[in-house]
């Protein structure tokens, strides 16, 4: 009894034999497979199928604002007032966008590079082992809750500074570097720690410290990866809207750059995100929404002009370092 | 001589300093937030009824958060329902069966480009094709919908991943044996592959989670009706419109007098990110330990 | 084999689980609009499920978009706060659920107690940049404002904004775009609340003791005054519908009419439709 029973455990181990025998089975396996191949493609298909209907949407519905609008008034407009005065320019947002992923950028690349080259090449194990999983749980905190953070806690502090309102480009700068720190130390890490060895020992052969390597040898080779990861941050800070919404006022003009306001760091702004998150609500088929189409079309282009001049000059490195 | 060594040394000692305080910095900012939030927040999350009652509207934000749970809970069901299955199928497409041509070359095209589209462009999307054009008006489906596209990307990169490293030998031993490629796949590779596909799953849990400016767009706020999952009218599935946690953090914050609730809510989120985090790294570490075996 | 059954049992019960709440549907009826009417809305919601069942769906969007929708058959009732204009009037009934006021607040670190109608115009259209101006300190005027679709930015863009010119035609004064914009009475609340400086206009069912109210020409938004006519910036609050016919849409209205429902309305800390229904 027993032997017959593990005859057919075996047997079920080896469950590919089941259907090498039937011949019946085999022909529907075939049409299966045939079916299945099929399947996996038209599944590859549909993100190129998204992707076109996202762009076309989007477009589309944006271009419906230049029947009622001339595009210039909207790229070059100084003031956003679309229902009561019919006022469409988006300038301002385009600035104060371009603004707080700058300032965010300033802060945050150099301290993720920082962070990812102590990961890499000097954190111990064990303190590996805290930072690390740390990065990934700042990575995956929602950016609600970074707005929430901001406002309750970074925009009354910028009040103590002076007579200003809190909510401003700089607390946006603020809340944008903590939410694309772990893009950039994750992705620059990667990018460092697949430098090769012998790089770095042929350089501490010849009796460099360890920072000189790093500086020297390190870095230069990672160069490329850690580019791409502040591509893709600045994608990130470009394209961020709750957190920003709920820390930078979302004003109607273009953001005070006098001195008093720091050159706009003080002052209250509204970016292309925000635009689109806080008019969504009550604008109303026409114009209106068109602009806001219109507004996440500029958004979509600054997107791909970004990622595809940093394709471009990383084929260019690439090109330049192979030879 | 000394003093170019020690002039060395001392330049040495202090870029590895640097280094190591912004190691520690970015630690400390992440338990000053975490901490900040759970400070204020965790008081009103552990009396449970914020959990387990309806909301009830109002200036401040009366009742608690069942239906966002709820409606989180289902977005997560409904997107991954679709998500999952075309992520996995185009990932496999992509590592078992893609030709070097001008159609895969668009393929991956498509989705490198995918994944850097930001948040509120499929929010847009989502109201100009679900919500208005395919008139499912503002609701979880449309939400749900636009979110699996969002998500999609993240799953095909990472089961991607994850077929690939599965040894050719297992595919090339079975196909020797005369099993079909079909068969082969689901019977070898993807058990094989599951581990790292579930992480990926995880990751776009994680990223349906924390997701707001699609869904204010798209599936809109109202928190007066528990939300259904299926219906008797159009379009059958997911019908209503409600609010998830992240959004329902976003007017706490915003418009209604109860900033205590706000900051339980982001408790909330929070545990679930660390839940989630956990599982993937418990799935790494038996994976590794699977491979140590070998 | 058995292992395998289980599973599908529980898949089963899941999806049951998923599917109870649309067993339990039966009507709804949706409002759209105005996000000052919201609250009362809810309550409402909330309290009509409990005696009838039926659920109701409550979405914000201005009362602009609200009207909108209720002629586009999107909602069932459109939430308003302002006046229906001439053509929107067109086919939609309109039933007066409320009365509303009204207030203009600053942050409660602000010493001012007056304004008169003049220098709140002067305020929100720019003119006037800073609070030593109206007898207040040298700081910069922080004005929040609503959105162009809201009904409480109508009301009160016809009750402050307009001048009449020496020909006696008026003139609407553009408001401030330097402002911050938000979008529902809440939500400027919680601006005010925040920001020193700043000052912005609410439903009084809003306002609390977190916020300053200040009087108009020495008036103060009061129930009193506005039954009594002497406070300005008061309107009606209204649901508007399509048809008569729609029985569910009907006995809703009636509840909301009703005795219990009217003590809804103050209790959100607006103005029932009669002073006998006012509780002080």
């Amino acid at each position: 009894m027993k032997g017959f029973y593990q005859l057919q455990k075996t047997m079920q181990e080896i469950k590919i034999k089941k259907y090498f025998d039937k011949k019946e089975k085999r022909f529907w396996s075939g049409f299966v497979n045939l079916f299945m191949e099929q399947l996996f493609f038209l599944s590859a298909c549909v993100a190129v199928i998204s992707l076109f209907l996202i762009t076309a949407y989007v477009f589309y519905n944006g271009f419906k604002l230049f029947q009622f609008v001339p595009i210039t008034d909207f790229l070059f407009g100084f003031d956003w007032d679309p229902v009561t005065q019919k006022l469409f320019g988006v300038l301002p947002m385009i600035i104060a966008s371009c603004y707080v992923t700058v300032g965010a950028l300033i802060i945050s690349a150099p301290l993720g590079i920082a962070c990812a080259i102590f990961l890499a090449e000097i954190a111990s194990p064990s303190t590996q082992q805290v930072i690390r999983p740390a990065v990934q749980l700042l990575s995956g905190i929602p950016s609600v809750v970074f707005g929430l953070f901001g406002l309750a806690f970074i925009v009354p502090l910028i009040q103590d500074t002076g007579d200003v309102a809190g909510l401003s480009i700089l607390a946006a700068i603020i809340i944008l570097s903590i939410m694309i720190l772990p893009t950039i130390i994750s992705i620059s890490e990667d990018a460092i720690k697949a430098v090769p060895k012998e790089l770095k020992e042929s350089s501490i052969a010849l009796g460099t410290t360890r920072w000189q390597t790093i500086l020297g040898v390190v870095l230069p080779a990672s160069s490329s990866g850690i580019l791409t990861a502040i591509i893709l941050s600045i994608g990130r800070a470009f394209g961020e809207a709750m957190a920003v919404k709920m820390v930078i006022g979302n004003t109607q003009t273009m953001p005070d750059f006098s001195p008093q306001t720091g050159f706009g760091l003080l002052s209250l702004a509204r970016t292309l995100t925000t635009n689109i998150v806080g008019d969504i609500e009550y604008a109303e088929p026409g114009p209106h929404l068109s602009a806001l189409f219109a507004t996440g079309a500029i958004l979509f282009l600054f997107i791909i002009i970004i990622n595809a001049t940093s394709y471009v000059f990383l084929r260019r490195a690439s090109v330049k370092s192979n030879s | 001589m000394k003093t170019a060594i020690s002039k060395i040394q001392a330049e040495e000692d202090f870029a590895l300093g640097a280094l190591k305080i912004s190691g520690w910095l970015i630690v400390s900012v992440l338990i000053f937030i975490i901490g900040y939030i759970f400070y204020y927040g965790l008081p009103e999350v552990l009396s449970w009824n914020y959990l387990f009652t309806p909301p009830e509207g109002g200036r401040h934000d009366n009742g608690g958060i069942l239906y966002q749970i709820l409606a989180t809970v289902y977005l997560i069901v409904g997107s991954l329902i679709v998500a999952a299955p075309i992520g996995i199928f185009a990932a496999i497409y992509l590592t078992e069966y893609a030709p070097q041509n001008l159609i895969t070359t668009l393929i991956r095209f498509a989705i490198e480009n995918l994944a850097g589209i930001p948040s509120i462009i499929y929010g847009l999307f989502g109201l100009a094709f679900f919500v208005i054009f395919l008139k499912f008006e503002y609701s979880l489906l449309a939400g749900a919908l636009s979110v699996s596209i969002m998500v999609l990307p993240v799953i095909i990169r990472t089961s991607e991943e994850a077929l690939k490293s599965v040894p050719q030998a297992f595919r090339q031993s079975s196909l020797a044996l005369g099993v079909n490629k079909w068969q082969t796949i689901s019977k070898v590779v993807l058990p094989s592959a599951f581990p790292g596909i579930l992480t990926g799953i995880l990751l776009s849990i994680g990223r349906i989670v924390g997701e707001s400016a699609v869904l204010i767009l798209a599936a809109g706020g109202s928190i007066t009706a528990i939300p259904r999952f299926v219906s008797t009218t159009y379009p059958y599935v997911l019908p209503d419109s409600a609010r998830t946690l992240a959004v329902h953090l976003y007017y706490q914050a915003t418009s209604y007098d109860a900033r205590a609730k706000a900051f339980a809510t982001g408790v909330v989120l929070i545990f679930i990110v660390l839940f989630l985090n956990w599982c993937i790294n418990q799935i790494s570490k038996g994976y590794r330990n699977k491979l140590a075996v070998r | 084999m058995k292992f395998l059954r289980i599973k599908n049992i529980v898949l089963v019960l899941i999806l049951a689980l998923f599917s109870i709440p649309s067993f339990a549907e039966k009507n709804h009826i949706t409002i759209a609009g105005s996000t000052t009417i919201m609250p009362v809305s809810e309550k409402w919601a909330k309290a009509y499920k409990k005696k009838t069942g039926i659920v109701v769906n409550v979405h914000g969007g201005g009362s602009t978009s609200g009207i909108k929708a209720t002629q586009t058959g999107t909602a069932d009732i459109g939430a308003s706060s302002r006046e229906l204009n001439y053509s929107e009037k067109n086919n939609l009934k309109q039933i007066i659920i409320g009365k509303d006021a009204l207030a203009v607040i600053v942050n409660k670190t602000n010493q001012i107690k007056d304004l008169n109608i003049d220098q709140v115009r002067g305020i929100f259209s720019g003119r006037i940049k800073k609070w030593n101006e109206v007898g207040g300190p040298d700081k910069p005027i922080q004005i929040i404002n609503r959105e162009s679709g809201s009904g409480t930015r109508d009301l009160f863009t016809e009750v402050i904004m307009h001048i009449m010119l020496i020909d006696k035609t008026t003139k609407v004064v553009p408001m401030c775009l330097s402002s911050i914009v938000n979008n529902s009475n809440a939500e400027v609340k919680e601006s005010v609340k925040l920001i020193p400086n700043s000052i912005g206009y609410i439903s009084i069912g809003y306002v609390d003791n977190t916020v300053k109210p200040l009087t108009i020409n020495s008036v103060s938004p009061t129930p009193k005054n506005v039954y009594d006519g002497k406070y300005s910036l008061v309107r009606n609050l209204y649901y508007l519908f399509k048809e008569e016919n729609d029985k569910s849409v009907q006995s809703f209205l009636a509840y909301v009419l009703s005795k219990e429902g009217q003590s809804f309305v103050s209790n959100e800390g607006f103005l029932p439709i009669t002073e006998n229904n006012a509780r002080d």
